[in-house]
């Protein structure tokens, strides 16, 4: 009875529910999977047409989402409106994602800057743009899973962090030229998601009845 | 007459209680609509595990008692039967859990 009393708990069981289909997953690991695309594509087409591939790559992936939540879940799931509470917590996610997209843009600005004129006191000049991708993606995401109750972002934000530096590493010191750090942290978060979807697709079949 | 005095471990305040709602599966259907601003049919039969007859029939008690609001929404032709507390819902809810509340923290350990 303590349990059901507990609004608070009742709530977030409510909003973490749309969570489960796994959709999250997916697109937050194919938007990873679309800078190691990127990389690879840099290497045979122009910095334009990489920019634009990976632009219609996103697009792609965003209308998956949505085509995926609106005919899949949603008939599946049922919707929901949340009250005034969640709708903020929502709205303060959305803000940080614009900052983080912004401080995105300045660290790609730097890593362009110090990648093609390093300072001296750089030797290793792709650790400032590395850095600031990191800890952007950390804070971002960590800010996120604690906003939204979707707790599986804290571990994504680590995943989106080291991704970065390990591709850069395994190129300078490995030799390795293919974006395999991208394509390995990407894959487990699409992995993940693949298994929540197919769990979702298991656990709830389309209703028999009328909605 | 002698009148029951109430105080501690007096359980009078008990059959004051909403029995609309202390059944528990109307509890778990109105603590959902309680906590979000409205929801479909088919996300409260998920959420609560109740099947679709069971939870129809509670609805229609709810709905009867004016505590829940049912709205039928149409969503390009698909028909959508969307689920909201009404102000006395909210009102009848809150003064339950506050009366329950009471009894349970009245209770001697």
């Amino acid at each position: 009875m303590s349990s059901i009393l507990n609004l608070k708990e009742a709530e977030r069981k409510a909003f973490r529910s749309t969570f489960q289909d796994g959709l999250w997953d997916i697109y937050l690991g194919l938007l990873l999977l679309n800078w190691g695309i990127g990389l690879l594509l840099s290497k045979d087409v122009s910095e334009l047409w990489t920019m634009v591939a990976m632009l219609a790559l996103a697009l792609l992936d965003m209308l998956a989402f949505w085509a995926g939540k609106k005919f899949i879940t949603a008939p599946r799931m049922g919707l929901v409106r949340f009250g005034p509470a969640r709708k903020a917590k929502v709205k303060k996610v959305g803000v940080l994602l614009s900052l983080s997209v912004l401080v995105g843009v300045i660290m790609l600005v730097i890593g362009l800057a110090v990648g093609r004129h390093p300072p001296e006191w750089a030797s290793y000049g792709w650790i400032v743009p590395a850095g600031v991708f990191g800890v952007n993606a950390i804070v971002v995401f960590g800010l996120g899973a604690y906003f939204l109750d979707f707790y599986r972002a804290y571990g994504y934000g680590w995943l989106y962090a080291l991704a970065f530096p390990a591709n850069i590493m395994l190129d300078e010191y490995a030799g390795i030229t293919f974006p395999l750090a991208y394509f390995f942290s990407a894959g487990i978060m699409v992995l993940i998601g693949v298994v929540f979807f197919l769990r979702f697709l298991r656990d709830y079949p389309l209703p028999a009845g009328e909605a | 007459m002698a009148t029951a005095q109430t105080g501690k471990g007096d359980l009078h305040p008990l059959a004051d209680i909403d029995r609309v709602i202390h059944a528990p599966a109307r509890l778990m259907v109105l603590t959902y609509l309680y906590v979000v601003e409205s929801a479909e049919f088919v996300f409260l039969m998920r959420l609560t595990g109740l099947t679709w007859g069971n939870l129809s029939s509670h609805l229609s008690k709810l709905e009867e008692a004016g505590y829940v609001a049912i709205d039928k929404e149409f969503r390009g032709k698909k028909p959508h039967t969307m689920l909201r507390l009404t102000d006395e819902g909210r009102a009848a809810f809150r003064e339950y859990r506050q009366r329950l509340k009471q009894v349970l923290d009245d209770l001697p350990d």
